[in-house]
């Protein structure tokens, strides 16, 4: 009996103590990290902790504006099979908001909940955005923080589409039409209005055909100049082959064309300004071109012959500075020249060369005692009368088609391009010297432009096609305005 | 007998009531993602770098492969998002912008969106302040090796630091960017035979014997401290170790020291990484592990990431150690050429060397 009784002791003992598993029986749920806060959303982490398997009937947070969880919201993960991390998610919060937080764990229908955490949502803000100068229908990036999913773009008053708000601090955006040239960029995020310092600023020039050449011509190699009595546009050659001897002169204020007959030699590449013609080339005989040395001053009785030029002038740049004419080019084989005809004495002289060779398809613009000139090289250049210094200034950022641009300056800025083949119009600041680019012109088959004048704040554009181009194209003027939309 | 039959039932009791069939789960054959980054207050093109990690096996089995074309993303706990961008040389590394830099007093999160469309999220690093080094010296290190007969060595560089008595202060240091005085013998240039060139005589060359060779090395180990035994006092401690290859400590060398507050829980990943990298084969080594990352997957947060994202402040102290200084340098390497042939020498200094 007392033996059974040992073994009955002793397999009790080991019954009893050889499996003794400690049982771990700590099982809670913790609100860890807020991963994530910005305008409307929210991101935490959470964990449940415990020392068995578990299977929870549903685990996740409560979310409320309230310290006592009144009124809150459930980010509800579901049921969840034993202890571990997860990660909770809920938008459409309030910016700039308090809320409360703290994890739950449903276990056979009770509810465990974990320690309270304690945030406030993100206001917006804005930083920058790029472009700052554009066309409508380009798309624009607005760099910022804690945009919401509701936020809205205007351009001044016009709503803009917001293809994209990614990761609450970039937005992109069309930009939308307008008529008006410079607008505020304002975003709105959930009804909080964000207004950037620095305005937007369209691409503007807007363009209207007032008249046609009156003749069913192309002209090419000719002149053009302006003055009071009009745009003077003649001489050169029409449809490539036959000289003409005239002007046709177009008011600008009447929008009627006269035409106005030249008393000397018919010619091509001759220089023109306000006051002065001469030079270019002549035809003796078929095909056979020599050069032409008359020289004319313009006055209100007409074309005055003056003094022949001493030199050829073929295809020089010409302008008129204080009354006195400045002629660059260079003779065919020669080195560049770049002579002055002074008005007071008539007396022509020779200026020391310039850094680069000009002739008449670069493009050149004035400005007070400043001449500006775009070599071939894009470089901008600028020669100033009275010291007769040369100054290299900037680059002209466009392209330069096959050369015969426009240069004109209206109010501090000037207007650079439409070179042949081109249709790109280019804005210099002249203060700045920074280059915005213009709104183009129709677009025209190679396109040529045969004179360009600027008047009451608009640019005249006579444009036409290159001659071996087929079809009825006729030379058409543009009126352009450069601020308009 | 009696006692005999007791003590087999007993035996029989102890082998058969305990079985408890243990489930051995082999970690199937993933790669895993693996984040580094060490964002500091130092303005910068500061990295993250993304890679697959490989599989682990006695063989070769495969490359650790850059994780490219992920958008990345740090975001500060203002809402501030600054984009990184992939660099098109350096597959995987991911860049910020040059004027990036951390601030103190602010939290930083780390997000990755892979090509795959998987979304990881770091924890919050929140930037704690740090004081700059009161004074740098430099000590020589000897390291015998078995079976050699010239010890490795190289120098120990100490920082003494004055801790911050107000709060938990935990240390990173990490060498920068590094020159130094090259020297090479051009005299005895031997060109390697060749058909137009068949001799095998020195042919000495005029230049050049002395260049200025930039590299950037990692530490000899990682280096961290925290501030339970000195917080609030001035203390002396060692930073950084370079090793002397023969050519790095024959005239001048110089290195930029970065001193990098971090945050408990980054100085807890390292010191465990630290443990890791130096087990020795003892028994008291810890057993290797798994060291888990502040990174998540935030469809699987029970996904293994590896690596750690880290941001803190961040200050530099340069220091120039001039080999005469040194108790024992390593025999002079010979390098049989110009100068200038070697990777990353030149012959100017650069214009901040100010021994």
């Amino acid at each position: 009996m007392r033996n059974i009784l040992s073994y009955a002791v002793l397999a009790v003992f080991f019954l009893g103590m050889g499996c003794d598993q400690v049982e771990d029986d700590t099982l809670l749920v913790q609100t860890e990290e807020l991963l994530f806060v910005s305008g409307d959303q929210v991101r935490v982490s959470g964990r449940v902790i415990s020392g068995q398997s578990l299977l929870l009937e549903d685990h996740g947070f409560y979310l409320s504006e309230n310290a006592d969880f009144s009124s809150s919201k459930v980010i509800s993960l579901g049921a969840k099979d034993g202890p571990g991390r997860f990660i909770g998610e809920m938008s459409g919060l309030n910016a700039g908001s308090d809320y409360f937080i703290q994890s739950f764990m449903n276990l056979k229908g009770e509810v465990i909940f974990g320690n309270v955490v304690e945030f406030t949502t993100l206001s917006a803000a804005v930083d920058s955005f790029a472009p700052n100068f554009a066309v409508p229908g380009e798309e624009m990036i607005i760099l910022g923080r804690n945009f919401t999913a509701d936020t809205r773009v205007f351009f001044g008053e016009e709503p803009a589409e917001v293809l994209e708000v990614r990761l609450e601090s970039l937005i992109r955006v069309r930009i939308p039409a307008s008529q008006v040239r410079v607008v505020a960029v304002r975003v709105i995020s959930q009804g909080n209005e964000l207004v950037f310092d620095e305005p937007f600023e369209y691409q503007s020039g807007s363009v209207e055909l007032v008249s046609e050449f009156p003749e069913a011509i192309r002209l090419k190699d000719n002149v053009f100049f302006q003055n009071p009595m009009g745009f003077w546009i003649g001489l050169g050659l029409a449809n490539g082959s036959e000289f003409i001897s005239y002007f046709q002169r177009y008011q600008p204020e009447s929008n009627q064309w006269e035409k106005i007959s030249f008393l000397g030699d018919p010619r091509s590449f001759a220089f023109a300004t306000e006051q002065y013609l001469g030079g270019g080339e002549l035809e003796v005989a078929r095909e056979q071109l020599e050069p032409e040395f008359s020289f004319y001053r313009l006055g209100e009785n007409g074309f005055q012959r003056l003094e022949d030029l001493d030199f050829v002038s073929r295809d020089s740049k010409a302008f008129e500075v204080n009354g006195d004419l400045y002629l660059l080019g260079s003779q065919i084989g020669g080195p560049p020249y770049f002579r002055k005809y002074e008005a007071s004495s008539g007396s022509w002289s020779v200026l020391p060369s310039p850094p680069e060779l000009f002739n008449a398809s670069h493009v050149h613009f004035v400005k007070d005692q400043q001449v500006y000139l775009i070599s071939s090289e894009n470089t901008l250049w600028t020669y100033h009368v009275q010291s007769e210094t040369w100054a290299e200034v900037g680059q002209y950022p466009g392209t330069l088609g096959l050369g015969y641009g426009m240069g004109q300056v209206i109010g501090e800025k000037a207007y650079v391009g439409l070179y042949r083949r081109s249709g790109e119009l280019w804005e210099l600041d002249l203060n700045t010297l920074e280059w915005k680019s213009k709104n183009s012109l129709p677009p025209i088959p190679q396109a040529l432009l045969v004179g360009h004048f600027q008047h009451d704040g608009f640019l005249y554009l006579m444009r036409g096609s290159e001659v071996p181009l087929p079809g009825d194209l006729p030379m058409k003027l543009y009126k352009y305005d450069p601020e308009g939309i | 007998m009696k006692n005999l039959t007791v003590f087999l039932f007993a035996l029989f009791l102890i082998s058969t009531a305990c079985v408890d069939p243990f489930e051995v789960e082999i970690p199937g054959e993933e790669q895993l993602l693996t984040v580094e980054a060490v964002l500091t207050s130092e303005p910068g093109r500061q990295r993250v770098r993304l890679t697959r990690s490989d599989r682990y096996g006695s063989v070769f089995e495969g490359l650790v492969r850059p994780v490219t074309g992920a958008t990345v993303i740090v975001r500060d706990d203002l809402g501030q998002v600054s984009f990184l961008e992939e660099d098109s040389d350096e597959r995987g590394s991911y860049f910020t912008e040059s004027t990036f830099a951390t601030e103190v007093g602010r939290s930083y999160t780390l997000q990755i969106q892979t090509s795959q469309g998987a979304v990881y999220s770091s924890f919050p690093e929140q930037v704690n302040a740090v004081p700059q080094i009161n004074s740098v010296a430099v000590e020589t290190i000897r390291i015998p090796v078995e079976g050699e007969e010239n010890d490795r060595s190289g120098v120990q560089i100490l920082a003494e630091i004055s801790d911050p008595a107000e709060e938990n202060n935990f240390y990173f240091w990490r060498n920068g960017p590094s020159v130094y005085v090259l020297e090479t013998r051009p005299d005895l240039f031997t060109p390697r035979p060749s058909d137009s060139n068949p001799s095998r005589d020195p042919q000495p060359k005029d230049c050049c014997i002395t260049c200025f060779r930039s590299e950037t090395v990692g530490n000899q180990g990682i280096f961290i401290a925290n501030d339970d035994n000195f917080n609030g006092l001035t203390t002396r401690i060692p930073v950084g170790f370079i090793e002397d290859d023969g050519l790095r400590f024959v005239n001048t060398y110089r290195v930029d020291l970065r001193q990098i507050s971090i945050s408990q829980e980054a100085y807890r990943f390292l010191r465990l990484v630290k443990q890791q990298t130096e087990i020795s084969g003892s028994v008291f080594d810890p057993p290797p592990a798994t060291i888990r990352s502040n990174m998540i997957n935030l469809e699987n947060p029970d996904e293994v990431v590896l690596g750690y994202f880290i941001a803190g402040a961040e200050s530099v102290t340069r220091i120039y150690i001039d080999a005469a200084e040194l108790d024992f340098v390593q025999p002079k390497t010979i390098i049989p050429d110009d100068c200038r042939v070697v990777e990353g020498a030149q012959l100017d200094p650069p214009a901040d060397w100010n021994p």
